[in-house]
């Protein structure tokens, strides 16, 4: 019973209080930013790449289009995630965050649900986007499998934001990371550039990257070829777990270094 | 049982330079705490009092376990702050003064429902307590708009709603009247002496003496990281009843009159506050007649405006005790 209790109390942390930290730290949300950074960049980029990749013929339009759709939603899970941990350093709330007998898993999950939330958003309107501008065919089954991509590569960047928030706790170069870290999953998971044509070590990193695997599974989708759902899903929710589980281990760390050596300059 | 333990507390800190991604935090070493020791009854409202960096928010920040003790200990309700944090952090409240921490995008109502979710606060609980703080600390009327809009006062009377949500045992306020009109700070005094009445340990840290005179039932004085007095407002006055306070306003006052005026004999403390147009010099004397004539004498040339001789208050008592903290501290280091 008790344990059933605390479930529920951890879930509705998770749910009100990850909207409430969405609204508090995010600082994309307003209006105008928020239609710079998740409607029209995102849209630029997957016209753009996808023209470019045309050319290119190595691949099918369909390829990049859908590629560069879901990884549109790298911008989503990294900049939102790490700002949702990380500004409550940069606002002075971290104190008050510490102090709270919140489990930190709860916390922290209530982060990344609404990015990943904002991630999918992104993903869906780039594959809609496509749809309509850049003549993506998709037939009515492809829906749920892209709609699963979407999701898992959602799960999974925002799962790495989270790390870099964590990070960024500890250090006053974030925005340094999730710069870097964006221009490597644009380059590195297969969305603008088809892996085969990357040299092995990338292609080895990629599998470790989030997206890698649910771009590859929404290509082969509207490409028609056979994939294994079950393979890709699982293996970007892994990636998304360990992401979560890093990120929860730094932000221990930091309230543990913290705790000794003042270095969060709390309050 | 002691609602607060603690014991030899001692806290040493590495004043950092931020750390950034390719150099660590470091600087130079410091002991902002030195081995103090003082117990808080449960519904005792105790003050802690010291000048600017004497260690009195790393007291307070270590009993609201931010910060780890590097030695001694300290103890909440009986709970280890170093061992037991989640247990300690349950039956706490802490309110900061300042501008910051809170959250600017949320309405002060979002702010108070984010802390209560927190805290574990839910459902109409949450929404009768929220009501209830607001109702205090006069936010009623602004409770839906965003922070990012409220003055500094409007700000720390937040602050206080925040603090007080999980209906925490005992309350640490690190000078929370900073920034609040004389009314809301009169209210918030109020309130702290009522939480008090109903059985809240309090433990405050100001700068203001008549607030800790007015609310204190016990102060303890930090000067440099140790305690250096730890007794009733009254009795800590006592120990100045000796002296006579002489408040002289003048309009030029230099450095070298100050000089003067410390080296005189019968001076036992001074303390100067500089206005825009005048400055006014507060000095403890044993005797009043000694006194006078060699104080008007170095401060003639300071253009004297009005002499007063007073009774000494608790911000006497403080002056005092701080100057002779110093002053041994400065005579052991020679």
């Amino acid at each position: 019973m008790r344990t059933m209790r605390s479930l529920a109390g951890g879930l509705r942390l998770t749910l009100v209080g990850g909207f409430l930290s969405y609204r508090a730290l995010i600082t994309f949300l307003t209006p105008a930013l928020f239609f710079v950074m998740m409607i029209a960049t995102p849209l630029f980029q997957i016209i753009t790449f996808s023209l470019l990749g045309r050319y290119s013929k190595a691949e099918t339009a369909d390829f990049y289009v859908v590629g560069t759709a879901i990884q549109a939603s790298a911008m989503a899970g990294i900049y939102g995630a790490s700002q949702a941990v990380a500004n409550e350093r940069a606002f002075g709330t971290l104190a008050q965050m510490l102090i709270s007998p919140a489990a930190r898993f709860w916390i922290m999950l209530g982060r990344l649900i609404p990015t990943c939330v904002n991630g999918i958003v992104v993903a869906v309107f780039g594959v809609f986007a496509g749809w309509a501008l850049l003549g993506l065919r998709l037939g009515a089954g492809d829906l749920a499998p892209i709609g699963l991509a979407a999701v898992c590569a959602s799960a999974s960047c925002a799962g790495l934001g989270l790390v870099i928030g964590a990070l960024g706790l500890r250090f006053s170069d974030m925005y340094f990371i999730t710069n870097a870290v964006h221009l490597v999953l644009l380059i590195a998971t297969g969305a603008v550039i088809p892996l085969a044509l990357l040299p092995e070590w990338v292609r080895a990193l990629s599998r470790l990257l989030p997206m890698s695997h649910s771009i590859a599974m929404a290509q082969d989708v509207v490409a028609g070829r056979s994939f294994s759902a079950l393979h890709s899903v699982g293996a970007e929710l892994l990636l998304a777990a360990c992401y979560f589980g890093v990120a929860l281990a730094a932000l221990a760390r930091s309230e543990r270094q913290s705790r000794r050596h003042s270095t969060l300059e709390l309050v | 049982m002691a609602a607060v333990e603690v014991e030899n507390l001692t806290r040493s800190y590495t004043a950092a330079r931020s750390a950034s991604l390719f150099t660590k935090a470091r600087g130079e070493a410091r002991q902002a705490v030195k081995g103090i020791s003082f117990d808080i009854g449960e519904g005792e409202l105790f003050g802690l009092l010291g000048p600017n960096g004497a260690g009195k928010s790393t007291t307070i920040k270590i009993l609201a376990t931010l910060l780890l003790p590097t030695s001694g200990r300290a103890r909440v309700l009986g709970h280890d702050v170093a061992t037991e944090p989640t247990a300690v952090r349950r039956r706490i409240g802490y309110v900061a003064g300042g501008d910051r921490g809170l959250y600017e995008r949320l309405s002060a109502r979002d702010n108070l429902r984010y802390f209560a979710e927190l805290h574990g606060i839910t459902g109409p609980r949450q929404r009768r307590r929220i009501a209830e703080l607001l109702e205090l600390v006069d936010l009623t009327d602004r409770s839906d708009d965003k922070v990012e809009g409220f003055s500094r006062g409007m700000r720390q009377r937040l602050h206080i709603a925040r603090g007080m949500l999980n209906e925490p045992r005992v309350l640490f306020l690190d000078e929370p009247t900073i920034g609040l009109d004389p009314q809301a700070a009169r209210d918030l005094r109020a309130t702290a002496a009522a939480l008090s009445a109903q059985g809240t340990t309090v433990l405050l840290t100001t700068h203001y003496m008549h607030e800790a005179d007015e609310l204190c039932a016990r102060i303890g004085v930090i000067v440099e990281g140790r305690l250096v007095a730890l007794d009733t407002p009254a009795a800590l006055k006592k120990g100045v009843s000796d002296r006579t306070v002489i408040t002289v306003e003048v309009r030029d006052l230099t450095d070298r009159h100050e000089a003067e005026v410390r080296a005189l004999g019968e001076v036992l403390s001074l303390a100067v506050t500089r206005g825009p147009a005048t400055q006014v010099l507060e000095v403890q004397c044993a005797d009043t007649g000694d006194a006078m004539p060699g104080l008007l004498g170095v401060l003639g040339s300071a253009a004297v405006s009005r002499v007063d001789t007073r009774e000494p208050s608790l911000e006497d008592a403080y002056v005092a005790l701080v100057s002779r903290s110093r002053a041994a501290r400065a005579e052991a280091d020679r």
